[in-house]
């Protein structure tokens, strides 16, 4: 059986910030706020076709960056969740 | 609580019955044993005319020779440029009319864009297939489905039979136990670029004259106050026609009827 290496807990996290951070240290803003009637989100997005901000529910949204795939399989499997109660 | 997400391999994709199937749930089944008498829905109607499309269908459901039901509704939004409309076994109807609203809703919030007319008329096929074991047991669901196609800036009506075959009809289509008489009455009155006044006259006539001659079909019912369910699908999207509307219309039909001379 093999050990793996010891590695100090404090370092775990700091690897896990450091990899969470490099993730969207390249990606283009984005602010959500909260105003009388709502929240307004709003986001640079220089793409036609891939979206920052989308509907999870009739009043969630969901705006993520960073990088696609990863912000994109949380989204859907928002949607999901939000939706299968709403038939069942 | 656990996010839904799936193997590669087992992705569900922007399908919501899919979704359910792989989360255990099976939409659309019954099983049944023995042989039952369920309740049904049954005459729609709907016709293309110049803004897009109307729909309507009255609001009987019966249990063999019984009435059910007398206020049942047979014409649902879909989404915002889209209705479906059902005839037959009224509880799988309401059920596939549920999940195809969700379906739809589902599709676009995943995929970021709608489905075309054309693709949410194959989803509904698709769905009408999958329910054919239940068809065959005696439930069976027969809907039409009509929508304002924003590509084509028209109107646009699609029949269904049994096995899930989509069918595009042209100008109008009825369907259910009284749809024989409302589509001749329709086909008698019905011409191109008919305004929105003229079309929800004639839909309404078609679903008077079925009435007069399908004891499964409710007409107005002026006691009660229960008239046939009429809506508009156009660029500005679904929209029902307000009762008192409907009301009004079907008195100057019963008038009109009355002075051509016909006995109530």
């Amino acid at each position: 059986m093999t050990m793996p290496f010891y590695v100090a807990p404090e370092q775990v996290m700091k690897d896990r910030a450091d990899y969470a951070r490099k993730g969207i240290a390249r990606g283009r803003s984005l602010a959500g706020l909260v105003y009388d009637d709502g929240v307004l989100i709003c986001a640079e997005n220089q793409s036609r076709s891939l979206h920052k901000v989308s509907e999870i529910y009739d009043h969630i949204a969901f705006a993520g960056v960073g990088r696609y795939n990863e912000f994109d399989s949380l989204r859907t499997a928002g949607v999901r969740l939000a939706d299968r109660p709403r038939y069942s | 609580m656990t996010l839904p997400s799936f193997p590669p391999g087992d992705d569900p994709g922007p399908s919501f019955s899919t979704l359910l199937r792989r989360s255990g749930q099976e939409p659309l089944r019954v099983q049944t044993e023995t042989a039952f008498t369920p309740t049904h829905g049954t005459t729609i109607v709907a016709l293309r005319y110049a803004d897009g499309v109307v729909m309507a269908g009255d609001r009987r459901a019966t249990e063999g020779y019984a009435i059910a039901h007398r206020s049942i509704e047979k014409v649902f939004p879909a989404d915002r440029h889209s209705g479906v409309s059902i005839a037959g076994a009224a509880g799988p109807a309401m059920e596939m009319v549920k999940l195809f609203q969700t379906e739809l809703e589902h599709y676009e919030k995943v995929e970021g864009l709608a489905l075309s007319l054309e693709g949410k008329a194959n989803k509904l096929g698709q769905m009408i297939r999958d329910n054919l074991p239940m068809a065959m047991q005696g439930l069976a669901v027969v809907p039409i489905f009509a929508g304002f196609d924003l590509r084509r800036q028209k109107g646009r009506i699609f029949k269904y039979d049994l096995t899930g075959g989509r069918y595009e009809e042209d100008d109008f289509h009825a369907n259910g136990s009284g749809g024989r008489d409302a589509r001749t009455t329709i086909k008698l009155g019905w011409r191109e670029g008919i305004d929105r006044a003229a079309a929800i006259e004639l839909a309404i006539g078609g679903l008077y004259e079925a009435a007069d001659e399908d004891s499964a079909t409710g007409g107005p019912d002026v006691v009660r106050g229960i008239y046939p369910t009429v809506a508009t699908v156009t660029t500005d999207g679904f929209d029902r026609v307000p009762e008192d509307e409907v009301a009004q219309r079907f008195t100057s039909l019963i008038e009109h009827k009355r002075e051509e001379g016909h006995q109530p």
